[in-house]
């Protein structure tokens, strides 16, 4: 590590290593801090029992007919890196059904596009959309299918609760329609109209997708090729190390104040381009202070901090397979105890364990997931659950897997949990559109933002998100450099 | 709301319903029978059915209707007065269904001419 760069990216994340990589592949001397002493943020690989996992955002969201029309798969072509996405087949599995003794699995098509909420319905509900019913339905779409992104941000403060009483003529149609927002665990009064417009037109159009990069763990075949790339173009990583403070001078960004995390020592580096590539909520109060941010940007980082909410990832490690070879990889759990559809998480046979991606572990043995969102409509509303009520929720999921999985309790040799905050669920709360935190700090020349941004409109979450905001972060950065 | 008082205040709304024309006309083509049971008034009930436009409503339970739907008679109330959306009382478990998930369903047809004459009603 120098004292002098071109530009200090703080965050060895997915976003971090894109934009780092980009501004060193056009020659700036860039060094990526990272905390932990390993990279990738929440999309990483753990080994656990003998099994390499992927935790955090193994997939792909976006949306997409094909992988390679992705600002991710851009951006990492942009580094050179050439990663094969594959497109991910949705299952649910409805549990609990009465006259049912077994668990029913149907395929969620969105490539159908319409279709797939046609089929969607009739999985939940048991009876079919009538022909009116399928009219509206479709009309509603084409006309959502049609709203530009920059319509859909305007959108961004408006309930969707609200637009969809005025735009959707059939009461069954705007029931179901408001009743999908559960899926991303938000109420229908809270849901930003921009964003469900946004991602019903995608389905219209079959271009809501989410794929996985195939292969191995992301850790091989993502991370660790993008260490490389960056490392390639010249660019400095440093591990376990933190960011204490950019330092300004009259609002302009001069460099920043590290601290290696194992000896505590400081050090002092320059830099006329500092890059925060980590959650805004962490940012602030970590190595941004509040004069950092105008009071516009700062409302948006209050928005961010409102949409935190953890979310439950259970590992479970089996001690016989118990999974069938051809089980579906991604199922959401739809329990029907109550009579009407309650979701209640997905069940992974991991993506990231998978012998199918390349994924190793002990033979006769198996790895499944679980996941149970948190959010307004999930079970944990509080941003620090108490151990009990995970376990309790725990113990309840265990049993619907059971249902879908039988023989799983029996094999469970032992299991872990993760909580883990959803640090993307904000861009489902409705805000002022024009209360937003750009690539390009408005308070601090110099001060770039390759974390969260309103660019997840159009993106979804995760590794679209890092890809596109990493692409406009350091265009913006090279510009304002003189080197585009 | 205190014991006893649902099943008739519900009733004379649906009273006022079915004298709606364009409530009638929405549902010229829908035709179901649901039964509603009042958890917090005794299991007290009552019976509604729609046969291609045409209402009628009565109290306790008729045979042979294809769906059950029991909840607190706030659970109602929010939904008919749309500060509940009826997922999320499905997804929040507050109300359970017997039958026929298409009768609930077809009932969101009637919430908005129930709203309007069960706030004519309670502000009587």
């Amino acid at each position: 590590m120098k004292d002098k760069y071109d530009a200090v990216v703080v965050g060895g994340g997915l976003g971090g290593l894109l934009a780092g990589g980009m501004l060193a592949k056009k020659g700036l001397e860039t060094l990526i801090v990272e905390k932990n002493p390993f990279l990738g943020g929440r999309c990483r690989t753990i080994e656990w029992g003998g099994f390499r996992a992927d935790i955090g955002p193994k997939v792909h969201t976006a949306y997409f007919n094909d992988p390679k029309d992705t600002w991710f798969y851009q951006a990492l072509q942009m580094l050179g890196l050439d990663l094969d996405l594959h497109i991910v087949d949705w299952h649910i599995v409805s549990v609990n059904k009465k006259g049912e003794d077994k668990p029913r699995y149907d395929p969620f098509d969105p490539r159908l596009g319409s279709q797939a909420f046609i089929d969607f319905f009739a999985i939940m509900t048991g009876c079919n959309f009538n022909e009116k019913q399928k009219a509206e339905l479709k009309r509603v779409l084409v006309e959502m299918g049609t709203v530009s992104e920059e319509t859909c941000k305007e959108f961004l403060n408006t309930a969707f609760d609200g637009w969809s009483k005025n735009n959707v003529g059939d009461a069954v149609v705007r029931t179901f329609f408001q009743g999908t927002t559960i899926l991303a665990g938000v109420d229908v009064q809270e849901y930003p109209t921009g964003h469900m417009v946004g991602a019903m037109g995608a389905i219209h159009k079959g271009s809501f997708n989410f794929a996985y990069p195939i292969g191995s763990v992301l850790m091989d075949s993502l991370i660790g090729p993008l260490e490389k790339a960056c490392e390639q173009f010249g660019c400095d990583i440093v591990k376990g190390m933190s960011v204490r403070r950019i330092c300004t001078e009259h609002k302009q960004a001069n460099g920043a104040w590290l601290r290696d995390n194992k000896t505590d020592m400081l050090y002092k580096v320059s830099a006329p381009v500092v890059v925060s590539a980590v959650p805004l909520y962490t940012a602030r109060g970590a190595f941004l202070e509040d004069d950092d941010f105008t009071e516009s940007e700062l409302r948006f980082v209050e928005m961010t901090v409102k949409g935190k909410q953890d979310d439950y990832v259970g590992f479970y490690y089996l001690k016989e397979e118990v999974v069938p070879p051809n089980f579906p990889a991604w199922t959401h759990i739809f329990d029907f105890t109550t009579g009407g559809p309650v979701y209640r998480g997905d069940l992974y046979i991991p993506l990231g364990a998978h012998p199918a991606i390349g994924a190793t572990g002990p033979k006769g043995k198996q790895l499944v997931l679980t996941y149970m969102i948190g959010g307004p409509e999930g079970p944990f509303n509080e941003d620090f659950p108490d151990y009990e009520t995970v376990r309790k929720e725990e113990k309840e999921f265990e049993d619907l897997v059971e249902i879908a999985l039988p023989g799983f309790k029996k094999a469970i040799e032992h299991q872990g949990h993760v909580l883990s905050e959803n640090w993307g669920r904000f861009c489902y709360l409705m805000h002022d559109p024009n209360d937003t935190v750009d690539v390009k700090s408005k308070a601090v020349k110099g001060l770039y933002f390759a974390g969260d941004s309103p660019f997840v409109l159009g993106s979804l979450l995760g590794m679209e998100k890092c890809g596109r905001v990493a692409i406009e972060c350091s265009d913006a950065i090279l510009r304002d450099r003189g080197k585009n | 709301m205190a014991k006893g008082k649902a099943v008739p205040l519900w009733l004379s709304v649906l009273k006022e319903v079915a004298k709606d024309p364009d409530v009638a006309e929405q549902l010229k083509d829908v035709s179901f029978s649901l039964v509603i049971v009042f958890t917090d008034q005794d299991n007290e009930s009552l019976s509604l059915v729609i046969d291609k436009g045409k209402q009628t409503s009565q109290e306790g339970e008729i045979p042979n209707c294809v769906a059950k739907v029991s909840f607190g008679s706030e659970v109602f109330e929010g939904l008919v007065t749309e500060k509940l959306s009826p997922m999320k009382a499905i997804q929040k478990r507050m109300l359970e269904i017997d039958g026929d998930l298409a009768a609930l369903l077809n009932l969101v047809y009637l919430l908005p001419a129930m709203k309007k004459n069960y706030e004519k009603i309670t502000a009587e």
